[in-house]
C-alpha cells in the first residue's frame, strides 16, 4: 500500500514535469527532441548490454571500452597512420573491436564461464580498467576527436541536419537514430525467429542441457562477445563525433551507466527494450535539466531555480523513473523471462 | 580501567601543548634584522648599480623592490617588505621545528609583524646538492596534461639551468611529479605520499581548483610550502603555507568583465555565464557578476550545471543560450565538458562570444580538438596566467633552446611548467642558501617584484599571499588550431 502511494506520487510528479514539458504555444518542446537524440545513443550501448545479458547473465562492464578501443582505433586510421577515407577507417574500428570482444571472451569469460556471475561481472569491471590503463599509455590521456560522417553544416554553412521541435537534429544523430531501430528490429527477429539466436538463448538458460542437443557452448559464447563488441564498436565511433571529444575510458565514464539505466528499465532480456529504455531516459534527462532551469521558487526571499534546490536534478530524476518502473513492473518495461 | 586513564592522558596531552606553546618564540627574542645594517639574508648584498644580487652575482631586482636604496638603506622600515622585514613585537611562531612549525598569522592575519624564524627549522627536502619537490597534475581525468609533456616539462628549467652549469648554493632541484587524476581525493593521496614518503621540501600545482584547494589544505596541515595557481580563495586564504603565485578566478572576475565591456562591446549585449556546480567556484562567479555590475552590465543568463555533466546537458544548455540570444558567454568547466558544449553550439550553428579564465582551458589540445569537430571556439578570448605556447620566444627564448636540447618536444604545459618552475628558482635564490620550510615561507611573505618575465609578477605580504595581479588574454584560432596571445600582463582594459 505504502509502495503503491509512493509510486504513484512520483509518477504524478514526473507527469506533471512531462506534460509541463511537453510545449506551449509555439510548439512541442525541443527538448523532447534533445532527449530522442541523446537517448538513442544511450540505446545504441544498451542494445550490446542486453545481448550479452542475453545470451550469457552477465552485466558487461567492459561495454563501453569496446566503443572507446573502436573509436581510436578508427582516430588512427582516419587520422594519424595511413588516413584513410572514413568508409576504410570505420570497418576497421570496428573489427578492432570485435577483435578485442573475442580476445576477451577467450581470456577472461571462458575461464570463468562456470564460475558465480559476480566473479564474472568483477571480471568485466577489471578488463573495463586494464583497457583505460592500455588506452591511456597507447593514446595517451589529452582529448582527441573524429569528424562526423555528414558534417553538421555544407560548405556554404547551411546545416544538414534536420529541425525536431525546434531542435536542429545534425546528420550524426539522425544516423545513430536510423541504425539503433534497425539493429532493435533486426536483433529481437534474430533471437526469436532463426534458430542461431535461439540456441543462443538456449546456451544462456540451460548450457548443459545445450550440450546434449549438440550446440557448442564455446562457439555460441564466441558468437555473443563478438557481437556484442561489434555493437559497442559502432556505439563508439558513431558516439565520439556528437560528444566531440576522445579521451580514455570515455564511453565508460560518458555513457555506460546511463546505458546501464536504459537497459534495466527497458527490460534486460528485450532488445527493443533497450532502445524504448534508452529515449525514455535521454527525454527524462533532458526534460528535467529544462525544468531545473525554467521554474525557480523563492526561498529565504532569494529567487532560485530548480536546479540549485536540488542539485544533480536529472540524475535524481533517472532513478525516480527506474525505481517506479521497476517497483511496478520489476521486468522491465518490455522484458520477460528470456 | 581504560576509562580511568584517559581523562589523565588528556590532561599530559593539554599540559604538553600548553608547555610547547610557552616555548614558541617570545617578541624580541630573535635578532632584529634591518634592511640596510649588514643583515640581508647570506651571499645577499646591494650593488654599486643599486642591484640586489646573490651570492653569485645574480641580480635578484632593483633595490627599490626590495624597499631598499640604492646604497642598501631602507627606504620605509614600516612597510614590511624586503628581503628580511623588520621584527617588532608580537607573533610568535607556530611551535615545533619538525613537521609543523608553521609561522603563525596566517593569509591574512599575519600582519607583518612577526620575528623571523630562528636558525634550524624543517629542512626535509633539503641536502647539500638537492632540494626536492613535489608536484601534483592531472595526467589523465577531465582536464588531462600530456603525460610525456608532464614527465619531460617537469623539470625542464632546472635541468636547463644545470646544464648551463648553475646551481642553487650548489644545489639541484629534484621534482617529484604524481597524477592527481583532476579528483581532489586522490589529490591528497599522492600530496601525502609526495610528503611522507618522498619528502620533498615543498608542493606544488598549477591545474585544476578541487585538487588544488585539497593537496594545499593537507600541505597546510603539515607544514609544507604549497605553491599554486589561484584558482579560487575559498580556505586557500586561510591556509598559513599556501601562496598563488596566479591571479585567482575571483580578481579575474571584474578584470574579465571590464574586457568584456571595453574590449568586447558586451555593455549593451546578451550576457551569460556557465560554470560547474563546485563550491570552489562561486567566488569566481560573485567576481564577475559583481564585476558585470561594477561595468553597467546585465548578466542575462547564469547557468551552473554538475561536474559530471555529459552530452545531455551540454546540448540543453546550446539550445537554452541559443534560443535566448545570448552573445557573449563566460565558461568555467572542466575543458572536455566545454570541447562538449563547442560542439554542440557547432552542431546549433550558435556562434557566441566565448570568454574565460584559466590555465587548462589555454592549452592548445583544446583549441586543436575544438577547431577540429566544428570552430565554435575560433575568437574566443580567455585570461591566461602565462602567454601561449606559440608565442614563448617572445618571452624567453631559452624555452625552446632547452626543449631543443634537452627534450624531444615543446609544448605549452611544458611551457607552463618551466615559467613555474622558473619563479621557483627565483624564490630559492631570494631565500637563501639556509632553507627550512620556516625560512622559505617567512621570507616568501615579504618577497615583492618577482618578476620571471612570462608569468605576472608576484608581489606577496604576510597577510597577502595572493602575489599576481596580472594575466595574459589568449585568443584561440582555428587558422593554426592554437592560442595565441593578443595582450600581456593586464590589470586592467
Amino acid at each position: 500500500m505504502r509502495t503503491g502511494i509512493v509510486v504513484g506520487a512520483t509518477a504524478a510528479l514526473l507527469g506533471l514535469i512531462l506534460i509541463l514539458g511537453a510545449g506551449d504555444d509555439a510548439g512541442p518542446n525541443p527538448y523532447i527532441a534533445i532527449g530522442i537524440a541523446t537517448g538513442a545513443l544511450y540505446g545504441l550501448v544498451a542494445l550490446g548490454l542486453v545481448l550479452v545479458y542475453k545470451g550469457s547473465r552477465v552485466f558487461n562492464f567492459a561495454q563501453g571500452e569496446f566503443g572507446t578501443v573502436g573509436a581510436f582505433i578508427t582516430f588512427v586510421f582516419l587520422e594519424q597512420v595511413l588516413k584513410v577515407p572514413y568508409y576504410v577507417a570505420f570497418p576497421l574500428g570496428v573489427l578492432g573491436a570485435v577483435l578485442m570482444g573475442l580476445f576477451m571472451e577467450r581470456v577472461v569469460v571462458r575461464p570463468l564461464m562456470n564460475s558465480p556471475r559476480i566473479t564474472l561481472l568483477v571480471a568485466t569491471i577489471a578488463f573495463a580498467l586494464l583497457t583505460v590503463g592500455i588506452e591511456i599509455v597507447l593514446f595517451l590521456p589529452e582529448p582527441k576527436t573524429l569528424r562526423p560522417l555528414i558534417a553538421a553544416t555544407d560548405a556554404a554553412g547551411n546545416p544538414n541536419g534536420l529541425a525536431v521541435f525546434g531542435y536542429l537534429m545534425e546528420p550524426q544523430n539522425l544516423i545513430v537514430i536510423g541504425i539503433l531501430v534497425v539493429l532493435a528490429v533486426v536483433l529481437a527477429y534474430f533471437f526469436s525467429k532463426t534458430d542461431l539466436g535461439l540456441a543462443v538463448l538456449a546456451t544462456s538458460q540451460d548450457a548443459f542441457a545445450t550440450r546434449v542437443v549438440g550446440i557448442g557452448i564455446e562457439r555460441m559464447s564466441r558468437f555473443i562477445w563478438g557481437t556484442a563488441a561489434f555493437l559497442g564498436g559502432l556505439a563508439g565511433i558513431l558516439y565520439v563525433p556528437i560528444s566531440g571529444t576522445l579521451t580514455p575510458g570515455a564511453m565508460t565514464t560518458g555513457i555506460l551507466i546511463p546505458a546501464f539505466t536504459a537497459a534495466v528499465l527497458g527490460g534486460m532480456t528485450s532488445l527493443p527494450g533497450a532502445f524504448l529504455g534508452g529515449i525514455v531516459v535521454g527525454c527524462v534527462q533532458s526534460l528535467a535539466n529544462w525544468a531545473g532551469n525554467t521554474y525557480s521558487f523563492t526561498i529565504d526571499e532569494t529567487v532560485k531555480p530548480l536546479q540549485s534546490i536540488i542539485p544533480g536534478l536529472p540524475d535524481v530524476a533517472i532513478i525516480l523513473v527506474l525505481l517506479i518502473i521497476l517497483l511496478a513492473r520489476p521486468q522491465g518495461l518490455l522484458g520477460s523471462e528470456a | 580501567m581504560t576509562r580511568s586513564r584517559r581523562p589523565v592522558a588528556l590532561a599530559l596531552v593539554a599540559i604538553f601543548l600548553l608547555v610547547a606553546a610557552a616555548c614558541g618564540q617570545k617578541p624580541g627574542v630573535s635578532s632584529q634584522i634591518t634592511l640596510g645594517g649588514g643583515a640581508l639574508p647570506e651571499g645577499v648584498t646591494v650593488n654599486e648599480e643599486g642591484q640586489v644580487v646573490d651570492a653569485e652575482g645574480n641580480v635578484l631586482g632593483d633595490a627599490e623592490d626590495f624597499g631598499l636604496s640604492t646604497t642598501g638603506e631602507p627606504l620605509d622600515a614600516a612597510s614590511g617588505g624586503g628581503l628580511g622585514g623588520t621584527t617588532t613585537t608580537g607573533g610568535t611562531s607556530g611551535g615545533g621545528t619538525t613537521g609543523g612549525g608553521t609561522t603563525g598569522g596566517g593569509t591574512t592575519g599575519g600582519g607583518g609583524s612577526e620575528p623571523p624564524p630562528s636558525s634550524g627549522g624543517n629542512s626535509t627536502g633539503v641536502t647539500d646538492d638537492v632540494i626536492r619537490i613535489g608536484v601534483h597534475a592531472p595526467i589523465t581525468g577531465a582536464a588531462p596534461v600530456p603525460s610525456d609533456s608532464a614527465e619531460q616539462g617537469k623539470d625542464l628549467y632546472f635541468r636547463w639551468m644545470a646544464d648551463k652549469g648553475q646551481s642553487l648554493f650548489g644545489r639541484r632541484v629534484e621534482v617529484i611529479l604524481k597524477n592527481d587524476q583532476y579528483n581532489p581525493s586522490t589529490a591528497v593521496a599522492v600530496c601525502k605520499e609526495m610528503v611522507e614518503k618522498d619528502k620533498v621540501f615543498l608542493l606544488s600545482g598549477s591545474a585544476g581548483t578541487d585538487q588544488i584547494q585539497a593537496c594545499a589544505r593537507y600541505a597546510a596541515s603539515v607544514g609544507v610550502p604549497y605553491l599554486g595557481a589561484g584558482v579560487t580563495e575559498l580556505v586557500l586564504n586561510q591556509l598559513p603555507n599556501f601562496f598563488a603565485t596566479t591571479m585567482t578566478y575571483n580578481d579575474q572576475g571584474p578584470l574579465l568583465a571590464d574586457m568584456l565591456v571595453s574590449d568586447l562591446g558586451g555593455k549593451n549585449e546578451k550576457n551569460g555565464m556557465l560554470t560547474f556546480d563546485t563550491p570552489n567556484f562561486e567566488d569566481a562567479r560573485q567576481g564577475f557578476i559583481e564585476g558585470m555590475k561594477k561595468q553597467g552590465a546585465t548578466l542575462h543568463y547564469d547557468r551552473r550545471v554538475s561536474k559530471g555533466a555529459g552530452t545531455s546537458e551540454a546540448r540543453t544548455v546550446v539550445q537554452e543560450m541559443k534560443t535566448q540570444g545570448i552573445e557573449n558567454v563566460y565558461v568555467l568547466t572542466s575543458p572536455v565538458w566545454w570541447l562538449n558544449v563547442l560542439r554542440q553550439a557547432d552542431t546549433q550553428q550558435y556562434e557566441p562570444q566565448w570568454i574565460g579564465v584559466g590555465i587548462s582551458m589555454t592549452f592548445d589540445t583544446v583549441a586543436s580538438v575544438a577547431c577540429r569537430a566544428g570552430g565554435s571556439i575560433d575568437g574566443a578570448k580567455f585570461f591566461a596566467p602565462f602567454p601561449a605556447w606559440f608565442d614563448s620566444n617572445r618571452y624567453d627564448p631559452e624555452f625552446r633552446q632547452a626543449a631543443e636540447k634537452l627534450a624531444s618536444k615543446s609544448d605549452d604545459f611544458m611551457w607552463l611548467a618551466w615559467s613555474a618552475n622558473k619563479t621557483i628558482w627565483d624564490m630559492f635564490k631570494r631565500v637563501g642558501k639556509d632553507l627550512t620550510r620556516e625560512k622559505f615561507v617567512y621570507e616568501l611573505e615579504r618577497m615583492r617584484g618577482l618578476k620571471n618575465g612570462i608569468g605576472p609578477e608576484l608581489n606577496f605580504a604576510p597577510n597577502d599571499h595572493f602575489g599576481a595581479a596580472q594575466v595574459h588574454v589568449s585568443e584561440a584560432r582555428c587558422s593554426d588550431n592554437r592560442w595565441h596571445t593578443i595582450k600581456s600582463f593586464v590589470s586592467d582594459f
